[in-house]
């Protein structure tokens, strides 16, 4: 063997590997059983993310069933480039989307490779049509984000509320609610993969998120609509600084509408109170209030409504008060009294039966508390202390001065009268809707008898009376009795402790159908110019909601007797019939199927005269009380400028959509999916056969986004969230 | 020796089983490594390797069939067209990754840097089987420099430095092999330390102290001495050119093998990945085709240059011992062998092939443990590719054959 095939030098060259498959052994053993644990929680937590999965918030629904609080999911944008070629052509896509220029793009954001950025929160729907799958590959994506939708917009907005941008409530229901309406989110673990991006990613649900429990209210949005608008006409032609009006259904106490109005100067919608006025806000009530006294007189027995007083020819001087009245009466009976509202007489009975009688009676209504309605933000109102009373306090305290009220507890009172003296807890919230869609947890009212139904008797005579021959009656004609009490109150002047002799607030509150009593609310007007008294602004207002509510919901209800023989409210009709009749619908310009339809509903026989394809008119007339399986005679025509009310397609799917457009022959449009949020026209406005219906449809959260292309007008529709 | 002499049986059956083990194990990882890719053609990768593996066992065979004499003949012969090849494919190769380093061959690729290595292997042992000059003489290592620096420099065009890399520790490994005292050695090499060590200042000062002591005690002659010393301050203070004439690629593999947090996500993502992947992989491994890093794509090219990896992964420490057993079996056998050999030229091709399997093992498998920078040298017999499948298995051959014919003269 040479010597360069020395054993030394291999000898010494395996020492050398023996070493160094040591090293690489101790490496391995190092890596993979000391640190072993800890990299396996990095490998996981690397490509194991746990992330939330937001709940859906609850939805609200009104008394009818309609939506007005739903979810919807906006399309938003965001930029995830995993390279800085990719970041370079996002640009381009960038610009086809947003239709801005590539380099202006650039400017505003300064994409990075593997940089989270949002370009884009809330796409509008014809921005989100021109984003398609292949820009993902530019690392551009759209993550859906839910956001409340209010598809009556404005109406009964100051009920709901807001959430803001966190979908957190602020306001109204919205916020008392919260905490059932925002549900549990669930988690759920994803898988990453080593691109950093969204490609194979398995989702592994660990927790189903539990979505808000949904609420429904007491409010019927038609009425509250009818109301709002009322309320605004009102406001505006008595160039009032606001006003409030609320009606329940006095039968259970369920709040049917409940309404602020408070335009403010510059028209900023933004600057409404935040809280339900007619719930929240106080205001002293003045005449309105005498009934709770005239209810103390009468329970107490030592009054007759046609006992007489002295009402001093319109001045009263009680030591070095004085107590007027608008029109000076003479030797005047207590009702006459009531209904004309004499001060100077309520004051005098108020002493009679002394101060304290008539606070325990203000107690007994509800007044000086909450009436928990379902809103914390309601006000419980101020009422005297008790057994400080002088003659004057006393008479005050009798005509509404020297206390505070809301609108609610006024409503409440005159429901009292209205449903024969029994107390119902107003409330708002009807129940909440478990999984299967059922109402749990639903409110029981728990009437209390607080006056004897002679007393309301009464009461409800004295407060007709208010409408026939009182205060009220530029209210006739009516086409159904209405029992009311007028109030115009003198504002208290905080600075000087006394009260403004310029500034009324007129208000109107009571009941009807006065016959068989339905719906108690209270209107208010806060400083209507010129004309101030309760009873030429409120009234009207009240008249105008009574008659649609009326409408709304067909009363059916014998026409208002004369005021001669207002004793008898029974009208003929009544008085003989076992004849059942109904409330003939208005079918002008149904198509014959649609009208064949409308009427067989009704129960009435249907026979067609003239050619064409539409009813011109009927013979009874619309809104006639005809006998129930009666012939109605339809006259058909052509007549496509025939104008007749829109029908409401709220919340219908499109196939019970579809189903109700036909009877009326009419053609439409749709955009989006789901159920329908808006419709144009709107429900009840006057329309032609001529004409399109335009259909806007949204589904719920948690589904698929609103589609592309909803169109302009559901952008307005949907961006009513402040 | 005639041709009808050699029964095929006849060779160290344990270490084909050993090379054998690992081209199967290789199958079988890139197989898992691409089981879960979107891509089809990706996903049968295994196939071809699989087809790969069986021409490189006819290479095998071929290798052991035929004589000593034959490579002896052929040595130089081959050495030139492997050096005209390399010219060629920097002209017209196929470029992949920003280097030129194939040849398209059908469905095939071909990679002359491969084969070169063992021309260059050839021609070495041949040059250092018949030269009279003496071990330590100055024509004898220029000589053999230069076999070595005509295709390194051709491959370094390319660019592949890892490749390249392997040419000049096969040089080295040889010198000292064939008688190089080890004092001239390490004087040799000592410019090249110098180059690495100069990175950092003190570690440079305290490698200059070792060298002068070196010198001093070592008394290599004057002239030697000077020289050396120039060489190193001159090796020394290049190293900053030298640096800023790499490319971006690779400056980035030798700052994150120092420091891989320093770019966790790019630069030093490979080697944060590997090293997850092998720990995370425990014990016993997280089953085959169970690995997540392997799945979800955190580890880059999992089947070739990290292909170690997805072995720790799946298999854990076991599975890693296991192929790293097998490679120090081979190079236990290779070097009783390389040892035993009477014949130079046998001896010389034993112990180079001892050393490129070992250096590339090393290089690789260190790298995936984060104890070596990035080179993008794959792993014999395990990682995906069919020239240097083939190639290794050309090696193996070579180590049987040795070990058949090691009574020749």
């Amino acid at each position: 063997m040479k010597p360069l095939h020395s054993k030394i030098r291999i000898g010494l060259c395996f020492i050398a590997l023996v070493m160094i498959f040591a090293l690489f052994f101790t490496r391995l053993l190092f890596l993979q059983v000391v640190k072993g644990e800890e990299l396996r929680k990095i490998a996981e937590h690397q490509y194991k993310e746990l992330i939330e999965l937001p709940a859906a918030r609850g939805e609200i629904f009104d008394c009818k069933g309609n939506k007005v609080a739903i979810n919807v999911t906006f399309p938003s944008l965001f930029a995830y480039p995993l390279t800085a070629e990719d970041a370079d052509s996002a640009y381009d896509c960038l610009a086809g989307i947003l239709h801005k220029s590539p380099a202006a793009l650039r400017r505003e954001f300064n994409l990075e490779p593997k940089r989270f950025r949002w370009i884009k929160r809330k796409l509008a729907p014809e921005e989100m049509a021109r984003y398609n799958e292949k820009m993902r590959q530019q690392g551009l994506f759209i993550r859906e984000e839910p956001t409340r939708c209010y598809p009556f917009g404005e109406v009964g907005r100051s009920i709901l509320g807001f959430v803001d941008i966190d979908n957190v409530g602020r306001s109204g229901i919205e916020m008392e609610m919260n905490g059932r309406l925002v549900g549990t989110p669930g988690r759920s673990m994803i898988q990453k993969n080593g691109k950093g991006a969204v490609y194979r990613i398995k989702e592994v649900p660990v927790k189903e998120a539990v979505s808000g429990t949904s609420i429904v209210l007491t409010i019927d949005w038609d009425k509250q609509q009818i109301v709002e608008r009322e309320l605004a006409a009102a406001v505006e032609q008595y160039k009032a600084k606001g006003g409030m009006a609320v009606f329940v259904d006095l039968r259970d106490g369920s709040i049917l509408a409940a309404a602020d109005c408070f335009p403010s100067e510059d028209g900023d919608p933004s600057l409404k109170p935040m809280k339900l006025e007619s719930v929240a806000g106080i205001f002293e009530p003045g005449s309105v209030f005498k009934l709770v006294t005239a209810a103390a007189a009468l329970a107490e027995k030592k009054v007759n409504p046609e006992d007489l007083y002295f009402a001093e020819n319109g001045t009263w001087v009680m030591g070095k008060h004085r107590m007027r009245d608008d029109h000076g009466l003479g030797w005047t009976t207590f009702r006459e009294g009531f209904e004309k509202s004499s001060n100077i007489i309520m004051g005098k009975i108020a002493n009679e039966i002394t101060g304290d009688k008539v606070l325990a009676m203000a107690k007994r209504f509800g007044f000086g508390r909450k009436t928990r309605c379902g809103l914390n933000s309601e006000s419980k109102g101020i009422l005297p202390q008790a057994g400080h009373w002088s003659e004057y306090t006393t008479a005050a305290f009798a005509i509404g001065h020297g206390v505070s009220v809301t609108a609610l507890q006024m409503a409440q009172a005159f429901a009292v009268i209205g449903s024969g003296g029994y107390l119902n807890q107003p409330y708002l919230i009807r129940g909440f809707l478990d999984s299967d869609e059922q109402v749990v947890e639903r409110h029981v009212s728990q009437p209390t008898r607080i006056i004897d139904d002679n007393t309301a008797d009464i009461l409800a005579d004295f407060m007709r009376g208010v409408v026939m021959r009182g205060t009220a009656k530029n209210l006739l004609p009516l086409p159904f009795a209405i029992a009311g009490k007028t109030g115009t109150a003198q504002k208290p002047n905080f600075s000087t402790g006394g009260y403004y002799q310029d500034k009324f607030m007129g208000s109107f509150g009571g009941y009807f159908p006065a016959d068989s009593p339905l719906v108690a609310g209270i209107v208010v007007l806060d400083e209507p110019e010129p004309i101030h008294y309760g009873g030429y602004t409120a009234g009207p207002a009240f008249k105008n909601i009574a008659m649609k509510f009326a409408a709304l919901d067909r009363y059916n209800l014998p026409p208002m007797p004369d005021s001669s023989k207002d004793e008898n409210p029974d009208g003929p009709e009544e008085a003989d019939s076992n004849v059942v009749r109904v409330l003939l619908a208005d079918v002008t310009g149904r198509t014959r199927d649609g009208a064949e339809y409308e009427l067989a509903r009704l129960g009435l026989k249907v026979e067609f005269s003239g050619s064409g394809d539409r009813v011109l008119c009927t013979q009874p007339a619309a809104d006639a009380r005809v006998p129930e399986a009666s012939t109605v005679r339809c006259i058909m025509g052509r007549d496509a400028k025939m104008e007749f009310p829109a029908p409401d397609l709220a919340g219908l799917t499109m196939r019970e959509a579809v189903r109700i457009l036909n009877r009326y022959g009419l053609a439409f449009t749709s955009e989006g999916a789901g159920r329908i949020v808006l419709q144009m026209p709107e429900a009840g406005t006057l329309m032609t056969a001529a004409e399109k219906m335009n259909l806007i449809f949204a589904r719920d959260i948690g589904r698929d986004s609103l589609a592309q292309g909803t169109g302009k007008d559901s952008t307005g529709v949907l961006a009513h969230r402040r | 020796m005639r041709l009808a002499n050699i029964r095929l049986p006849d060779f160290d059956r344990k270490l084909v089983a050993a090379a054998f083990l690992l081209s199967f194990i290789g199958i079988l990882l890139i197989y898992s490594a691409q089981y879960h890719n979107d891509d089809p053609s990706a996903r049968s990768l295994y196939l071809k390797q699989t087809v790969w593996l069986a021409i490189a066992m006819v290479a095998f065979l071929g290798t052991i069939s035929l004589p000593p004499r034959f490579y002896d003949f052929i040595a130089y012969i081959y050495y030139g067209i492997m050096v005209l090849l390399l010219g060629l494919v920097l002209l017209a190769g196929s470029a992949q990754m920003g280097a030129a380093r194939w040849f398209s061959l059908g469905p095939m690729n071909f990679q002359p840097s491969e084969l070169a290595k063992l021309a260059v292997l050839l021609a070495l042992a041949r040059f250092f089987a018949y030269t009279k000059w003496p071990p330590d003489s100055k024509r004898r290592l220029a000589l053999s420099l230069l076999l070595v620096a005509i295709p390194a420099m051709l491959i370094l065009k390319q660019p592949d430095l890892g490749t390249a890399l392997v040419y000049f520790v096969l040089l080295i490994s040889l010198w000292f092999f064939s008688g190089l005292s080890p004092l001239i050695l390490l004087l040799l090499i000592s410019p090249l330390i110098s180059l690495v060590a100069a990175f950092h200042w003190l570690a440079w000062a305290i490698y200059f102290a070792l060298l002068l002591l070196v010198l001093y005690f070592g008394r290599p002659g004057l002239l030697l001495s000077v020289v050396v010393t120039i060489a190193n301050l001159i090796f020394g203070m290049m190293t900053p050119l030298l640096w800023n004439r790499l490319a971006d690629y690779q400056k980035m593999r030798i700052v994150v093998f120092l420091d891989p947090g320093r770019d966790p996500l790019r630069a030093g993502y490979q080697i944060i990945q590997s090293i997850i992947s092998i720990g995370s992989g425990g014990l016993f491994g997280k089953g085959y085709l169970g690995g997540s890093q392997t799945r979800l794509e955190y580890l880059p090219v999992r089947h070739t240059d990290f292909v170690f990896s997805v072995l720790g992964e799946e298999m854990g420490f076991v599975g890693g011992a296991i192929v790293i057993g097998l490679f120090a079996f081979i190079i236990y056998r290779g070097l009783k062998i390389a040892a035993k050999c009477r014949s130079t030229f046998l001896g010389t091709i034993a112990w180079g092939v001892v050393t490129i399997i070992f250096f590339q093992m090393v290089v690789n498998i260190g790298m995936t443990l984060g104890l070596m920078p990035v080179t993008g040298l794959p792993l014999p017999f395990v990682s995906y590719g069919g020239t240097s499948l083939t190639f290794f298995w050309i090696l193996i051959g070579l180590l049987v054959l040795a070990d058949r014919h090691w009574l020749d003269y």
